[in-house]
């Protein structure tokens, strides 16, 4: 794990509670303080509001809602993220572009990767 | 026998000794023939027959001329004069024209111009029949006038006959040609119209194949979706269930895949919508259904759970239900488990779901020593799930188990959310 990302806030967005544990799990493992999880729009918005988050890990589809409006919200405010959905990356729709995404089922060493990448990206 | 016959000093027939019928009376004529002198009514035979158009001022010619070319599919009208036969041109169709060249007033020549002059009668072919002109340029003025042919009287009556049935069969057979070049044309119609349709049927077909296309990968997106979920949860459940020997881990990572896919069914069968609490709880409950209603109480109102909290619940009551049988109220033979919900109303006047799982009459309860995936489940899982609260209370005489969440989040579409009032 990079130094630079050792206690970088990351806001957790995925419907699945049990997935978002786990991914929470993993990613306080790897020295990240997580936000969240959000399991909704709405929450993941506020969240990015307060207490805010420095990068992003957003689940396509939420049960009824897309995470689309995350994304832009993230994208507004300079806020890296990555995206995992469980369709491939051609369902992808508009306000993802340009995110790095990856495919479920997903790793943890896949997902710090992921991160990592994502981290990289908004500093070149 | 046959009887020469003059018109003037020049007799119109040669005698024939081998047409010996051409001396008897003229024949009576078929019934569709109106030869009265008027202009029938009738513009084609229907009936198959021929018209020939006679034209001579001498009614004697004309008789002789019916007697000579009687046959049953010939049509013989009758014209004195050249106003007649044009009048009788303008009504009907003929396949040919007999023309004498001598008549007062228009000549047979002037006639024929006219005839030909005419775009409907241009095409019908005419024999000259004369007397006295006999010389080279009368013949050349004849042709000339569009005439088909030109015969000197006296006339050959097998001459004649033979002329006017070619004659005939020319005209049928152009009318055969006619015939099967609509019946060409109204089959390239009938074939254009045909493709019309068919093409028309095709992209409807194309429209509904493709609207069925987009149906299906929509539906395959869907499903993609949610297998990439149920095997992230498959690989979290693998990941979290870490306990003792490969047997046990085993052993507990099956129940747990189980009772996932025993949900799945459920939602199947329920067509991914809501589903009602207490067979969601039973389903999960299936190999202990004859402690059902004897040590596992159920009570609590209808209430229809929506499928994104339905899997949350499931997993919660399978892990209760594990524990409980392994260590539990229901590990022993005394032990019962009442478990019940509610509709509340919170302290914000909002509608609050509460579900309670109580065990008593078991043997003393301990505190886990550790937190494992059954801990994570019941606990952290369901209150990011459902947006709740979870008290778990180990209290020596029985594991009780609380849930208190927004009922919007467990019920499927209430109609009693917006505006409820506080009692």
């Amino acid at each position: 794990m990079s130094e630079e990302l050792v206690g970088k806030r990351v806001l957790v967005v995925e419907d699945e509670a049990l997935l978002a544990l786990e991914m929470a799990d993993h990613l306080t493992a790897a020295g990240f303080e997580v936000i969240g999880p959000a399991t909704s729009v709405g929450r993941a918005l506020k969240l990015i509001g307060n207490p805010g988050c420095d990068l992003g890990i957003l689940d396509v589809n939420l049960g009824n809602e897309h995470s689309e409006p995350v994304a832009v919200e993230l994208k507004a405010r300079g806020i890296p993220f990555v995206v995992v959905s469980g369709n491939s990356r051609t369902h992808l729709p508009a306000g993802f572009a340009g995110a790095p995404s990856a495919s479920k089922p997903l790793d943890a060493s896949a997902l710090l990767d992921l991160l990592r990448s994502c981290t990289s990206r908004s500093t070149t | 026998m046959a009887v020469p016959m003059n018109v003037g000093s020049v007799p119109l027939w040669q005698p024939s000794h081998q047409y010996p019928h051409m001396a008897s009376k003229v024949p009576a004529k078929d019934a569709v023939i109106e030869d009265d002198g008027r202009v029938p009514i009738r513009i084609m035979p229907g009936d198959g027959l021929v018209n020939i158009l006679i034209v001579d001022d001498d009614p004697k010619n004309l008789t002789v001329l019916e007697t000579v070319l009687d046959d049953p599919l010939y049509r013989l009208v009758r014209a004195e004069s050249a106003d007649a036969a044009l009048l009788a041109l303008l009504v009907e169709e003929f396949a040919l024209l007999i023309l004498d060249i001598q008549m007062p007033g228009i000549s047979g020549f002037e006639l024929a111009q006219m005839i030909k002059e005419r775009k409907k009668t241009s095409q019908v072919p005419i024999i000259f029949l004369t007397a006295y002109y006999s010389e080279d340029q009368h013949i050349v003025d004849g042709y000339g006038a569009g005439a088909v042919d030109y015969l000197h009287k006296p006339v050959n009556p097998t001459v004649l006959r033979s002329k006017v049935a070619i004659f005939v069969q020319l005209h049928r057979k152009q009318r055969e040609l006619e015939a099967s070049n609509r019946a060409l044309i109204a089959e390239v119609a009938s074939r254009r119209q045909i493709e019309e349709q068919l093409r028309e049927l095709n992209s409807t077909l194309e429209q509904h194949v493709a609207e069925r296309t987009r149906n299906i990968e929509s539906l395959l997106n869907e499903v993609n979706h949610r297998s990439k979920n149920i095997l992230s949860l498959v690989m979290a459940v693998a990941k979290q269930t870490a306990v003792g020997t490969p047997q046990e881990f085993l052993e507990r990572f099956s129940e747990r895949i189980k009772a996932l896919s025993n949900h799945q069914d459920l939602l199947i069968k329920n067509q991914w919508q809501s589903l009602d609490l207490s067979m969601l709880i039973r389903a999960q409950l299936a190999h202990l259904e004859d402690l059902i209603g004897r040590r596992i109480i159920i009570t609590g109102p209808p209430i229809r759970v929506a499928a994104s909290a339905a899997q949350a619940i499931g997993m919660a009551v399978h892990e209760l239900t594990t524990n409980a049988v392994k260590h539990g109220a229901l590990s022993g033979h005394n032990g019962r488990v009442n478990m019940g919900w509610q509709i509340v109303l919170g302290e914000g006047g909002q509608r609050q779901f509460v579900m309670t799982w109580q065990e008593s009459s078991g043997p003393p309860v301990q505190m886990p020593s550790r937190q494992g995936f059954g801990s994570k489940v019941i606990q952290s899982m369901i209150e990011l799930s459902l947006d709740g609260e979870v008290r778990i209370d180990f209290a020596p005489s029985g594991l009780r188990w609380q849930v208190e969440c927004p009922a919007a989040k467990v019920c499927e579409a209430d109609p009693e959310m917006a505006g409820n009032q506080r009692i």
